[in-house]
């Protein structure tokens, strides 16, 4: 019960680029801990692909349902869940997020997948962030 | 690298640390009487509440997404019915919740509520006419897309909660951003959220006893 989703998938990102010799992929269901395993910290210079992969826990079936082209990619983010409680809490991920320029499309370890608009203010925090 | 969350009791204070019947550690919101809340102080001068500062350890970005909602108590389970009960006996309370007074007087306010105005008066904290905007019932809005009792319904953390501290003085954040808290130092969106917390229990309450539920923040993050 420490989230309240039901895990049936897990969820990694993954960035494919041109040249198709670098392409780099997470972790499952986490965020890595070096720079290099961390979406945050790829290369974005002849991005061809960005993509939100899941696996579905029961068959291992792995699916790209959420996906767009290396132009329009902004960034990832996960999602977590944390019970308030103690000092530092570190909780669990429950979804991932692929950022384009316009839209946010979520993917949930339950299999819900969400879609929204950006927000003027959410651009913002992105082009603050990285520079861009 | 993943991004926690860090709760304290005051700005940079003390984490919660209470010991909760069943044996787990977190946050005891007190004992309520019928027609009160907890925590009380003065009934008639509407003060009493539980404060909560939240930041993060974020090192690249804001985390942003920031919501609040309620599920069944994870922990170990000691109260005075079963845990699915208890979440369903909180979110009932939020829903039944008619109270025209802050402070309870009149004995229709019930449930657990969270205050996201840091700067709020003490005459108006809990208002419930700031209900739904600034201060919001877990399980009120039933029927409505947000009664903070699950992912989807959860409460986003409002502007009034950022607050930027400057060198251990807290100071109102410049251009909060709903559900942003930004990194250590950020004046702009503010590096902390705050709010204050209360359990109120309507006064025709008939069953007694410890009740317990998880308060659950969803956030996204990137490093």
């Amino acid at each position: 019960m420490q989230n309240s989703l039901t895990p049936s998938y897990d969820l990694r990102w993954k960035l494919e680029y041109r040249d198709g010799t670098r392409d780099k992929i997470g972790y499952w269901t986490r965020p890595g801990i070096a720079i290099s395993e961390m979406a945050s910290f790829q290369k974005t210079d002849g991005l061809a692909r960005a993509i939100v992969e899941v696996k579905d826990k029961e068959t291992g079936i792995i699916r790209t349902p959420v996906h767009c082209a290396g132009h329009d990619f902004c960034l990832f983010k996960w999602v977590q869940l944390a019970k308030l409680g103690i000092g530092k809490i570190s909780g669990n991920v429950v979804g991932l997020t692929l950022v384009t320029r316009e839209v946010e499309a979520t993917f949930y370890i339950d299999g819900k997948l969400k879609t929204e608009l950006r927000k003027k203010e959410d651009k913002e925090f992105h082009y603050e962030g990285y520079g861009q | 690298m993943t991004v926690s969350i860090i709760v304290s009791e005051t700005m940079n204070g003390a984490a919660f640390s209470d010991a909760l019947a069943g044996g787990s550690i977190g946050i005891d919101w007190g004992q309520a009487s019928n027609g009160g809340y907890t925590p009380l102080i003065s009934q008639a001068a509407n003060t009493g509440k539980k404060s909560m500062w939240i930041k993060h350890d974020a090192v690249v970005d804001p985390i942003t997404d920031c919501k609040l909602f309620i599920q069944q108590y994870s922990g170990t389970y000691g109260g005075a019915d079963t845990a699915a009960n208890d979440f369903t006996t909180y979110k009932n309370k939020g829903y039944a919740s008619a109270s025209s007074n802050a402070n309870n007087i009149d004995g229709l306010y019930s449930g657990l509520v969270v205050e996201m105005d840091y700067a709020v008066s003490t005459a108006s904290q809990f208002d419930p006419a700031r209900v739904g905007t600034q201060a919001f019932i877990f399980g009120d809005g039933v029927g409505s897309p947000q009664d903070g009792i699950d992912l989807t319904s959860a409460f986003p953390l409002k502007t009034i909660a950022m607050v930027y501290d400057n060198a251990g003085t807290p100071v109102v954040a410049t251009t909060p951003v709903e559900g942003k808290i930004g990194k250590s130092g950020d004046a702009v969106l503010g590096d902390n959220a705050a709010m204050y917390w209360r359990f109120f229990l309507e006064a025709a309450a008939v069953t007694g006893g410890i009740m317990q539920v998880d308060v659950v923040i969803a956030y996204s993050f990137t490093a």
